[in-house]
Formats: C-alpha cells, sequence, structure tokens
C-alpha cells in the first residue's frame, strides 16, 4: 500500500495538522516514578487521523507519556486530554496495546476470548456480547490473519502471532485512538508490515495512531508524523525529521557515533536502560 | 503518601492491640480458676474439694462446722482443666482434701507433692465404698488410664453421686473423716450429716416417684457420657448405647447415621448430651429423630442457681430429663 | 449390595443429603473464585485470608453474635488491606501476606484460649461441621453461593480482562482497582461461608486444586471455570460418600479426592505430552 522509501529520499507527506481537530493536547507534563522525573514540562497536540511515532531513548520517556495519555499513570504536573476531555473520561475510545511482555503467557486463554476482551467496554458491565461484538471480533482476527488460529491457547503462539492478537483486541475495540507501545518491536519484518499495513488503514480511516517505537527506518518510512523525545520534546513534526541529523544529536546525545566517512551510527541498545524506569512498571 | 501510611498503619496496630487487651482482659479472669468464698465460719479447719460437687456435698456433711473450699468452681468445664501452680498453692492450705477418684480427678495426687501434702491428707470418696456399704460398681469408660494402674479398679464409673444413695454414702464419708480429725465437733457435725442425709433421702424419694410415674416403655435415653449410669440404674432407665469412636472428636457420617438409627429404632426421646458430641451434629439429628437433647444436664459441676447446689442441680436434671420423656 | 444400593442408603438421613448440597455448593463457590485466584496467583492470600477469619470468629464468639459476622469482617478486612497494603508499601507481597496471616492467626488463638469452657463449635471453624449443617444454615448457604455466582457472571468480561491485562483494561476504562477489591471480598466471603464445609486449614485447597487441575485440561477460560466448578461439585459428593464409607472426616475426603484427581491430571498431560514430542 506504501512505497518503501530510502533513507535518503524524503518523501513529502502531508502535515497531519491539517487533516482533523485534535485527538490529543498535552500541557506541560511533568511524570516519573519515585523520585525521578522520566518526562519534563511536555507540550504537545496530536491531531485527529494522524500517524505518530514518538521515538528517543530509553529512558527518554516514551513509555511513560503514552502511560500517562492512556490514563495508566497520573501525571505529577500538567494537564492531558484526550479527545476534549481530561484523561479517562473518553476511555472507551481509546485502546492501549501494552508491550506485549507484561501479560502471563500461561494464561489458559484462547486467541478469541482476548480479541473479544476489546468489546467489553463497549458492551458494559451487565451487559452480554451481542451479533456485533461477535463480528467485530471476527472482522479483527481476519485482519491480523489470525482467523484459523482463534481457538489456540495464546502460550502456544509465536511472538509475532501474540502481538497480533492484541493488535487484534485494539481493532475489535473500535476505537478512535490508538495508543501502541513498541508495537513493531521484537516481532519478524512479515508481521512488522502486516501491522504497519492496519496501522495505515486506521489513520486512513481517520483513526489516530500514536506508537512508540526503537525503530528509526519504521518511523521514518511509515509514519506520518514523529515525536522526537529524551525527557522533553525534542522536536515534532513530519517524519523525515527523524533523519535530521540535528534532531538526532539532540535526542540521542552519547549513542551517536561518528563514522570515518563523516556519517553516524546510532547506537541504541533497547535493552539498556539510563537509570530510568522506562520499559517497566 | 509514605508518613500517611505509617501513621494509619500505627492506628489500627493500636487500635488492634488495645481491643485486643480488653477482650482478653473481660475473659482473663475468668481463665484461672479463682478461689471460691469460704462458707464463713470456723475458718481454722479447711477442707478443699476438686470440684464444686464435692464441695456442696461436704457442705450437706459438715453444715458451716468447718470452711470449705473448691479448686474447680461451678461453670468450669471439668473436662478441659488443667491445675495451675496457683492451684497447688491454695492446696497447700487445706486440712482435709476431697476428691472423687477413680479416675475422675487424678490431677489433684499429682498437685500434693507441689502442696507439700500426702496421700493420708486425702479422702477419695469413691473408693471402697461397695465394702462396707453393699455398693456395686458399674463399669464406666477409660476416663484415666492412670486410675487403672493406681487403684486397680480397673475403669469403674466414677459418677456415683448422681444416684442419691451414692452421694448420701460420701457424706457419710465425710462425716465420718472429718469427726475423727475434730473430737471436739462431733455433735455439731453428725447433726449437720444428719440433716443432710435427710435431704438427700427426700431428694431420692421424689425422684423416684416422678420417674415411676413414666412408663417404662418411655423411660429410655441416649447418652456418650458415662455420666449417668448410676441415676439410669436408680430410676430404672433404659440407656440405649451408641458406640462412639473417638468422644470429642468429630463423629463420622456413618456414627451419626448409626445413632439415628437407634434412636428410631429404640424409640428413644431422650439425648443426653454433653462437650463429648458435637451440639450442631446432635441438634440435627434430634431434628431428624424428633428426640429432645439435653445439652445442660449437671453431672460433674454445678451451674448457676437453682443448680447450684447439689440437691438443686440433680432437680434440675430430673425436670429436664421428665420433659424429654414422651 | 450393589452400587445403587451403596449410594441411595446414606440419602436416606437428611443430615447427609444437607450435607451433600452445601457440600456441592461450596464446592461450586470454591471453585469459581478459585479460577480467578489461581490465574492471579493469589493462594497465598487464600490461605491467609481463611486463617485471619479465625479471629474475627473468637471475637463474635466472646461477644455473642454471629460467628459468620464475625467471620465475615476478618476475612474482608485482612483481604482489602493485604491489596492496600501490596498496592502501597514498598514491602514485597508475600512478607506482608505472611505477616497478616500468622499474625491474625496468632490472635485467634490467643483470644481461643482465654475462653475458659471447651466450645465445640468453634473447633469445628478448623475442620468444617458439615454433618451438623441445619436446614436454615444450608439456605443462606444457598443464597450467598448463588448471589457469588451472580456477580460473577455479571462482571464476567471485566474481571476477566482486569484480571488478564490490567494496564490494557485500565486504559480501557475499567475500573481495575475497584474490581481487585471486588473480588478480594468475594475470595473473603466465599472463604467464610465455605468455613462450614471444610474449616479454615483446608479451605484453600477447595479454591486452588480444582482450578490448578481444570488449567491443565483446557485452554480456554470459560471452559476452565466449567471444568473447576464440575470438579468442585464431583469432588464434594464423592468425598462425603467416601467419608461415610471408611468414617472419615468429610472436609478431609472431599479435599483428598481433588487433590487425588490433580495428581492424576497431572500425570496423564504429563505422559500426553512426552508421547507427542
Amino acid at each position: 500500500m506504501n512505497e518503501r522509501a530510502t533513507p535518503s529520499v524524503i518523501k513529502g507527506r502531508t502535515p497531519s495538522s491539517h487533516v482533523g481537530g485534535r485527538a490529543v493536547t498535552i500541557s506541560h507534563v511533568t511524570a516519573g516514578y519515585g523520585e525521578r522525573a522520566a518526562i519534563s514540562d511536555i507540550t504537545l497536540e496530536l491531531a485527529q487521523g494522524s500517524l505518530t511515532a514518538i521515538f528517543g531513548p530509553n529512558g527518554g520517556g516514551k513509555s511513560t507519556l503514552l502511560k500517562c495519555i492512556a490514563g495508566l499513570m497520573r501525571p505529577w504536573s500538567g494537564t492531558i486530554e484526550v479527545l476534549g476531555a481530561p484523561v479517562g473520561v473518553h476511555a472507551a475510545r481509546v485502546a492501549y496495546v501494552p508491550q506485549a511482555e507484561q501479560v502471563d503467557w500461561s494464561f489458559p486463554i484462547a486467541v478469541d476470548e482476548v480479541v473479544a476482551m476489546g468489546r467489553t467496554p463497549r458492551i458494559g458491565p451487565l451487559g452480554r456480547a451481542g451479533a456485533a461484538d461477535r463480528a467485530a471480533v471476527a472482522e479483527a482476527l481476519e485482519r491480523v490473519d489470525m482467523a484459523d488460529l482463534a481457538s489456540r491457547q495464546i502460550g502456544e503462539l509465536s511472538g509475532g502471532q501474540r502481538r497480533r492478537v492484541f493488535i487484534a483486541r485494539a481493532l475489535a475495540a473500535d476505537p478512535e485512538i490508538y495508543l501502541l507501545d513498541e508495537p513493531v518491536t521484537g516481532v519478524d519484518p512479515v508481521t512488522q508490515e502486516k501491522i504497519m499495513n492496519i496501522l495505515d488503514a486506521e489513520a486512513a480511516r481517520g483513526r489516530t495512531v500514536i506508537a512508540t517505537t526503537h525503530d528509526l527506518a519504521c518511523a521514518a518510512q511509515r509514519f506520518h508524523d514523529v515525536v522526537a523525545l529524551a525527557g522533553r520534546v525534542v522536536a515534532h513534526g513530519p517524519a523525515q525529521l527523524v533523519l535530521d541529523r540535528e534532531v538526532l544529536e539532540k535526542t540521542y546525545g552519547g549513542h551517536l557515533v561518528p563514522l570515518a566517512d563523516g556519517g553516524v551510527v546510532l547506537l541504541d541498545d533497547p535493552h539498556h536502560s539510563h537509570g530510568s524506569h522506562e520499559g517497566h512498571e | 503518601m509514605r508518613l500517611g501510611i505509617k501513621r494509619s498503619a500505627w492506628t489500627a496496630v493500636g487500635a488492634t492491640l488495645a481491643s485486643l487487651v480488653l477482650v482478653v482482659g473481660c475473659n482473663g479472669s475468668a481463665a484461672s480458676p479463682s478461689p471460691s468464698e469460704s462458707t464463713g465460719a470456723a475458718a481454722d479447719y479447711t477442707v478443699i474439694a476438686t470440684t464444686s460437687v464435692f464441695a456442696d456435698l461436704a457442705q450437706l456433711a459438715l453444715g458451716n462446722n468447718v470452711a470449705i473450699e473448691t479448686i474447680i468452681p461451678a461453670g468450669v468445664d471439668v473436662h478441659t482443666f488443667e491445675p495451675s501452680p496457683a492451684d497447688a498453692q491454695k492446696l497447700a492450705g487445706a486440712d482435709l482434701i476431697v476428691m472423687n477418684g477413680l479416675g475422675l480427678d487424678e490431677w489433684a495426687l499429682s498437685l500434693l507433692e507441689a502442696a507439700g501434702k500426702s496421700e493420708e491428707d486425702v479422702l477419695e470418696l469413691a473408693e471402697g465404698i461397695d465394702e462396707s456399704n453393699a455398693w456395686v460398681y458399674l463399669e464406666g469408660e477409660e476416663h484415666d488410664a492412670a486410675a487403672t494402674d493406681v487403684h486397680g479398679h480397673g475403669g469403674s464409673d466414677p459418677h456415683i453421686w448422681l444416684d442419691p444413695k451414692g452421694a448420701a454414702i460420701y457424706v457419710d464419708r465425710i462425716a465420718a473423716r472429718v469427726a475423727a480429725e475434730l473430737p471436739e465437733r462431733v455433735m455439731e457435725i453428725e447433726s449437720a450429716r444428719d440433716a443432710g442425709l435427710a435431704e438427700i433421702a427426700a431428694l431420692d424419694e421424689e425422684l423416684r416417684v416422678g420417674f415411676a410415674a413414666v412408663d417404662a416403655s418411655a423411660r429410655k435415653i441416649v447418652t456418650f457420657h458415662d455420666a449417668f449410669g448410676y441415676f439410669a440404674r436408680a430410676y430404672e432407665i433404659e440407656i440405649v448405647g451408641v458406640a462412639v469412636e473417638a468422644p470429642g472428636q468429630e463423629p463420622s457420617a456413618k456414627e451419626i447415621a448409626a445413632l439415628i438409627d437407634a434412636i428410631k429404632a429404640a424409640g428413644v426421646t431422650s439425648v443426653f448430651s454433653e462437650a463429648q458430641f458435637p451440639s450442631k451434629v446432635l441438634n440435627q439429628v434430634a431434628a431428624e429423630t424428633g428426640a429432645t437433647v439435653l445439652e445442660n444436664l449437671y453431672s460433674d459441676a454445678l451451674g448457676d442457681a437453682p443448680a447450684n447446689s447439689y440437691l438443686g442441680a440433680m432437680r434440675a436434671n430430673a425436670s429436664a430429663i421428665l420433659a424429654s420423656f414422651k | 449390595m450393589n452400587l445403587i444400593d451403596l449410594l441411595l442408603e446414606p440419602l436416606a438421613y437428611d443430615f447427609f443429603v444437607r450435607a451433600l448440597v452445601a457440600s456441592a455448593l461450596v464446592g461450586v463457590a470454591c471453585a469459581v473464585v478459585g479460577s480467578f485466584v489461581v490465574l492471579k496467583g493469589m493462594s497465598f492470600i487464600g490461605d491467609a485470608v481463611s486463617h485471619a477469619a479465625f479471629p474475627g470468629i473468637v471475637i463474635a464468639y466472646i461477644l455473642g453474635l454471629p460467628i459468620i459476622l464475625g467471620g465475615a469482617v476478618a476475612a474482608i478486612g485482612t483481604a482489602l488491606g493485604i491489596g492496600a497494603l501490596t498496592r502501597r508499601s514498598g514491602l514485597r507481597a508475600d512478607s506482608i501476606i505472611g505477616v497478616l496471616f500468622a499474625g491474625m492467626f496468632a490472635l485467634g488463638v490467643a483470644l481461643f484460649s482465654s475462653i475458659p469452657n471447651y466450645v465445640g463449635d468453634l473447633f469445628h471453624f478448623l475442620f468444617g461441621d458439615v454433618l451438623g449443617i441445619s436446614v436454615s444454615d444450608m439456605i443462606a448457604l444457598s443464597v450467598l453461593v448463588v448471589a457469588l455466582l451472580l456477580v460473577i457472571r455479571a462482571l464476567w468480561k471485566e474481571l476477566l480482562f482486569a484480571t488478564f491485562d490490567p494496564l490494557g483494561a485500565g486504559a480501557a476504562g475499567i475500573p481495575v482497582r475497584r474490581l481487585d477489591n471486588l473480588l478480594l471480598i468475594l475470595i473473603a466471603v466465599t472463604i467464610v461461608i465455605s468455613l462450614q464445609a471444610v474449616g479454615i486449614v483446608l479451605v484453600v485447597a477447595m479454591i486452588t486444586t480444582p482450578a490448578a487441575t481444570a488449567q491443565m485440561l483446557v485452554k480456554r477460560f470459560g471452559q476452565m471455570i466449567m471444568v473447576a466448578a464440575g470438579i468442585g461439585v464431583s469432588a464434594a459428593v464423592a468425598g462425603l460418600y467416601l467419608s461415610y464409607a471408611l468414617d472419615l472426616a468429610s472436609g478431609a475426603a472431599i479435599v483428598l479426592v481433588e487433590t487425588a484427581l490433580f495428581l492424576l491430571v497431572l500425570l496423564l498431560t504429563s505422559l500426553r505430552g512426552r508421547r507427542a514430542a
């Protein structure tokens, strides 16, 4: 659906600020764990229908920011508005896809049961699943190519398949905003492609997609906009910003290793934390 | 945030400790037996009985001529009683120690050394009364394994006083023993004894008449404790025995079924229970068979008024039992 | 005597029929709640809460209040306390639970020993007394079990989501903390109403074992709960009959049946796994 751009060719994409109203408004937010702030004085506006990647070093606050938007963490200061209301009011219209490691895979639960969870806020307490819900689940499974594995227990799935199940759960919820924490990290390229195609399609439908990622190439090639986050907002704009040297230097600081020919290599070990609690809860 | 938790946690701990102290305090005083009131006059000679029953029988035998005390006060369960050093100290002040014997209250013997007493200071009411009194012992349960070795009676039922004639023998023995030790008060003691024996005889007659009025086919009981053997013999009450594997332990479903069958087969309407059989289960058995469960019969100890004396307790037992016969 | 006669014989007694019904109900309730307990790895909490009920029972007895009420207050209070303390303080969950567990039980023992008279009824809360259950007890038990199951059925989806993926559920607007507390309360209530059947010491087995067994047999959570409930009921019935036939304590017999079943399934599934490998 979208052609792959090589890093040296910058494809112009429509800046998403022209697409729709504000989906997420973040105003002077500071948040962290214990005594240490992971993000400081973040001010950001993400428009509806945008397809935004948040990138930056480990410890830079990507997960923290996402959790604040999702309502899983309370900022120490500042405000966040989601769909025009404080966080939590429209929680049913937001789908959060966590990093896969945080779930117990030995849980005796089948693929379609997980996907069906996405319908829970829609059905509401005391309600029962109806035909529309079952159809949504089936369709979501189709879109992630997991329909034939619907009865499989999640522990029997590969990493890529597990990720797709959680994406399907989000799809089944039919939210207005998708928040995805490292959706394409640690999965095979085929799954990556599938996932990005889906996110693209959702954005094209007018949904807002916000994802954190380590993968700069993916951010540059598949997303419309990016936010460079290193404890603070370094840059926010069209995806080609991720390849801007100055942005990279400000974001990654000492992780950039100069090469003999004048280029740079970014060394950012995804498992090395800079002392913050990024990625842990 | 941390401070807030600490403060509320300490408050909770403090409140818990405070209530614990309150509750234990209210009960703690009842935990160890407290000395009962001495009967007043003539405090120079002290008789200490093991339980409230024998203390009252001693009172019937001796009147106010000596001081009478008891180790286990009324209302305390004699089966779970554990003697304490305080009890040994109390015994040290006794001129005569009155106990039942036959395994019922062997713990008193174990306190003698600590109390600085010897077996000569002890009157065992149940021992050897068959020879001089033409009394026939019944076979009893194994109350206390030690009893068989020490006294060679090998498991006789010790609940002799529940037959008024046995109580009369006890009264006689107490009076005789004290009179021998206090020759200067023989007259008063004998007159007190005679009055006591008269009251017991009146009780016996009263009960005899009462039970004879009940048809023999209805005069049946089920009991788990060997307490009422002599009583039943005295008034011709048939005991429908039920074997319970381990008294005090949880009865099995089969045992309960057997009990129900036995009650129905014999047409028993009166079931005696004490702590040996769980009351909840017995209540269900009663509901299923239509029998009456008598739980508060006085056997090893006296209770509150009017059962705070031997005569009162016996009359209370009799009226409850008579009421349960249908 | 053929099998039918053997099965029918004890049914002639009202007390046995009541015990059967009560045990079966307790079996179902424990198994259903136990499915969530096992999946959240909260079996230790289950044991702690059952032991924590003891001082509540003793205090209620001393004050002349219904014993179940005292047990429920203590159990629910402890369950919620564990939840709150593990969330807020920096201590590890199992330390907190261990401390509360032993402390509460010791409190119960201390209070119990201060009561001067033999208290047979209290003893049964340690080991169960289902054979002595009255008609009114059984009705109360039935009502509570039905209410429990209705609550779980009503909030089933939310409980599942919150248990499986608290982050995702929280983000979707599901009140995860409130559901956690609700689950703790349900566990406490289940434990208290089950004390009559199997007692404090064994109730954790009735909660954990059927669910652990079911987990080895099926892959779907919905099925797991049904299988666990089925195991709970059949073990209760089988255990009670066994206790009748062999003169065993009823609560222990039920737990032994459940444990035997667990070991059997464990053996069979590991054999199956080895053959497939």
